[in-house]
Formats: C-alpha cells, structure tokens, sequence
C-alpha cells in the first residue's frame, strides 16, 4: 500500500506536466530549496529567506501582510459584485438593493466587500505607522518607503472612489463634498488661490467629467475603482514586496 | 566584420561635433513635443466634450404667482432655484451651498438657509450668517419672456455685494 503510493507519486512527478512546471526536484535539499524560490514566479516576491526574528509577531504585527491579503479579499468580492452591478444612473442604485435583497450571498458579499475595505484603510496606516516607529524607512529602505505612501494614497482612492457605486444620498453627497475640494486646489481648481481655470475646465471638473455629479461621475469612478487603481496598486506591491526582499528582508536590524 | 563594427565605432566617436549637436537637437526636440503632444493630448481626452442635461435656462411662470414677501421653493427640486419676491421685485438664488456644493434647505420658522452638511446658515440676502460658508448664495438672472412670464438663466451667477442686487439679477415688478 505504501509502496504503491510511493510509486504513485514518484511516477507523477516525472510525468512531462509536473515536469514543465516545476523544473527542480523536491525542495528537502539546500540546492532545491534555492531552486523552488527562484523558479516560482511568487516565492520570487517573496525573500529567499526569512529571518528567525521576522517571525516574531510583535515586531511587524503582520500589518503589511493583512493588508495584501485584505486587497486580495477585495478583489474576490468585488469582481464577484461586478456581475451583478450596472454603473448607470438608472440601474446603479437598484442593481445595489438586488444584490442586498436577490443575489445569493450578495448582502454577505457587500458587506465583506464594505468592511474589509475600511480595515484596509486602517492596516496600511497601522503599517505605516509601524514601518515608521522601527525606524524601517531608513537607508537602503527609503525608494520602499515612498513606493508605500503611494500605496497609501492608492488604498484611500481607492475608497473614495468606490464610496459613490451604491448611488445612494450617502454616496451622492459624499461625492459632492469630496470632489468639490478640488475647486479649492491652487491654480488647477476654479475657487481655488491663484485659480486661472473656469468651473468648465478645473480639477473638480475633470474628476466628474460634468459640472455636478452625474452620469459621467459615476462612470468614471466605476473605470478607476474597478480597473486603473487596482492595477496601478499591483504593480506598485509588486515592487513595493520584491524591494523588501531585495533590501535585507522583513524587519530586524540590518 | 570585426573592422567594420570599429569603423562605425570611430565614425561616431569622430563626428563632427556640429553634427552631434544638430542631432542631440533634433531628439531633444522631437521627445519635448511627443512628449508634450501626448501630454496634452491624454489631458484632453479626459475633458468631456458633450455633456448631456437639462438646460440653464427655463421659464418659470408669471410674476403674480409668486406672493410678496416669500421664498419659493417652487422649482427646488426640479431646477435647483429659490425665487424670492419682495415688495420692490424679484430676485433669485442658485441652491448649492457654497461651502461644499450641498442643497441647503429654506426653514420658513427662522427665515434662514440652512445646509445640511456642514451647517452654513445663510439669510434672505443671502449672505452667510454662520457655519463654514466662504462665501454668500449666487444669484442667477431673472427676465421676462415675450409672454410675460419669468425667465431663470443659471449659467450667469453672482455674489458680490452692490452687483447682485441690480442689473439683470433683479426683476423690478
């Protein structure tokens, strides 16, 4: 029995499939082991070791992880709320109340979707704060450092976008407020200091694409939300973690 | 082969240099104005150039329908104006705060406009009589159709004191 199973997989790990795609052996020598991280495309993002004191809880208290894997969690839920959400004036608001009230698991979805945004907003701040208070933006980390405060900036556009899809008072007068800042931009916003743009041509109209909150609003929110900021966040944590790893690993004194 | 790549080698190295210049010139000019052609170009694209709506001007009734000494509210919901008439004519106010761009509502028990969001309280002048408001109400501008009744144009608006009260942004009745 035993004997047949070990036939079993020494036979599928030299079938030309297993082969294709894991092109050492398995990883119980230090060579393989060496092998299995450079050949794997996300164990490349990932450093080639691990120090005894990155393990240690306390120190990083996994912030910057909890939040790739609330991003992950996000992008799950989201593409699955795509199916069901139409980014229309006419349908936004009853595609959201279908999904809460018609769509199998769509409240759950929602809301995960909801809250896991919110927390991370509040992990990558945690994580900032935490890089900050270790000292871990110091040389050679600091290109890192501002690869992550774009990052920051990214998660809470990401926010800010994504609050106007339900179409509701809240997301409607939301959006008014957030996007009538822009008007008080220096020069590029037309209430602003300096201010040289009309109301036709400023910041605040270029991100509604109209004069109020519309249609257009609501489109290009949706293009942002859905498909620009989350790929522009991707390959920004794709650098931000391959730097990790090519600054000296996670945590502890270099 | 071997001499020929040093040939080309030493041609490079050994070009005139007005030659180098005229073509550090010519790249440096054709990347500025790529450059700033795409620039501008992607910057345009984002900038709509039909947008679609009601329009700013509507006809908004006959002036006697409008009692003296009163807001209306008339057209809030549909067009987003007050129009307020007083015993010498008409007048009327844009509704978008002027602190962030909420509707403020009109509270007849205390004669205020008061907005919702951040609460600017503004007075039948218009003027800001508390919270975060920058700036007063803007008047738009109010005349008469060939058929008498009232025309609204919210595309001219204003709000400084000595220009809003007269002019084409009050209707003597």
């Amino acid at each position: 029995m035993i004997n047949g199973l070990k036939r079993l997989v020494n036979w599928i790990i030299h079938t030309q499939i297993w082969l294709s795609i894991f092109r050492q052996g398995w990883p119980n020598t230090e060579r393989n082991r060496i092998l299995t991280i450079l050949n794997t495309c996300l164990f490349h993002l990932h450093p080639l070791k691990v120090r005894t004191s990155g393990l240690k809880v306390k120190y990083t208290f996994c912030l910057g992880g909890i939040s790739m894997f609330l991003f992950i969690v996000e992008t799950i839920t989201g593409v699955l709320l795509m199916f069901y959400y139409r980014p229309t004036v006419e349908y936004a608001y009853q595609d959201m109340k279908d999904l809460e009230f018609a769509v199998t698991f769509g409240l759950f979805l929602r809301n995960m979707h909801r809250w896991a945004a919110h927390g991370m907003v509040l992990t990558v701040i945690l994580h900032m704060c935490r890089v900050f208070y270790t000292g871990a933006y110091k040389p050679p980390r600091e290109y890192n450092w501002c690869v992550g405060v774009v990052l920051l900036v990214l998660t809470l556009l990401l926010s800010f976008t994504g609050y106007l899809l339900p179409w509701d008072q809240l997301a409607f007068w939301a959006v008014t407020v957030g996007t009538n800042m822009a008007k008080a931009t220096p020069i590029m916003g037309a209430e602003g200091p300096f201010h040289i743009l009309s109301e036709m041509s400023d910041m605040c109209f270029y991100l509604r694409g109209s004069v109020n909150i519309s249609e257009n609003t609501l489109l290009r929110f949706y293009v942002l939300h859905c498909i620009a900021l989350p790929l522009a966040a991707v390959v920004l944590m794709s650098i931000h973690f391959w730097r990790v790893r090519k600054d000296g690993g996670i945590s502890g004194p270099l | 082969m071997e001499s020929g790549d040093k040939k080309l080698t030493v041609d490079i190295i050994d070009k005139p240099a007005r030659r180098g210049l005229l073509l550090i010139i010519g790249w440096v000019g054709f990347l500025f104005f790529s450059l700033v052609a795409g620039l501008l170009t992607t910057v345009d694209f984002f900038k709509p150039k039909v947008i679609f709506g009601p329009s700013s001007r509507f006809k908004a009734g006959f002036p006697d329908e409008y009692l003296v000494g009163k807001v209306s509210t008339r057209w809030m919901k549909e067009k987003g104006v007050w129009i307020i008439r007083t015993e010498r004519g008409i007048y009327a106010f844009l509704a978008i705060c002027r602190h962030l761009g909420c509707i403020p509502d009109w509270v007849e028990e205390e004669h205020l406009f008061k907005c919702p969001c951040h609460g600017s309280n503004y007075n039948l002048e218009g003027d800001v009589v508390g919270g975060p408001a920058p700036s007063p109400l803007f008047r738009v501008v109010v005349s008469y159709a060939p058929d008498g009744q009232l025309v609204i144009d919210k595309s001219i608006k204003e709000d400084r004191v000595g220009v809003r009260e007269k002019g084409q942004f009050f209707l003597p009745v």
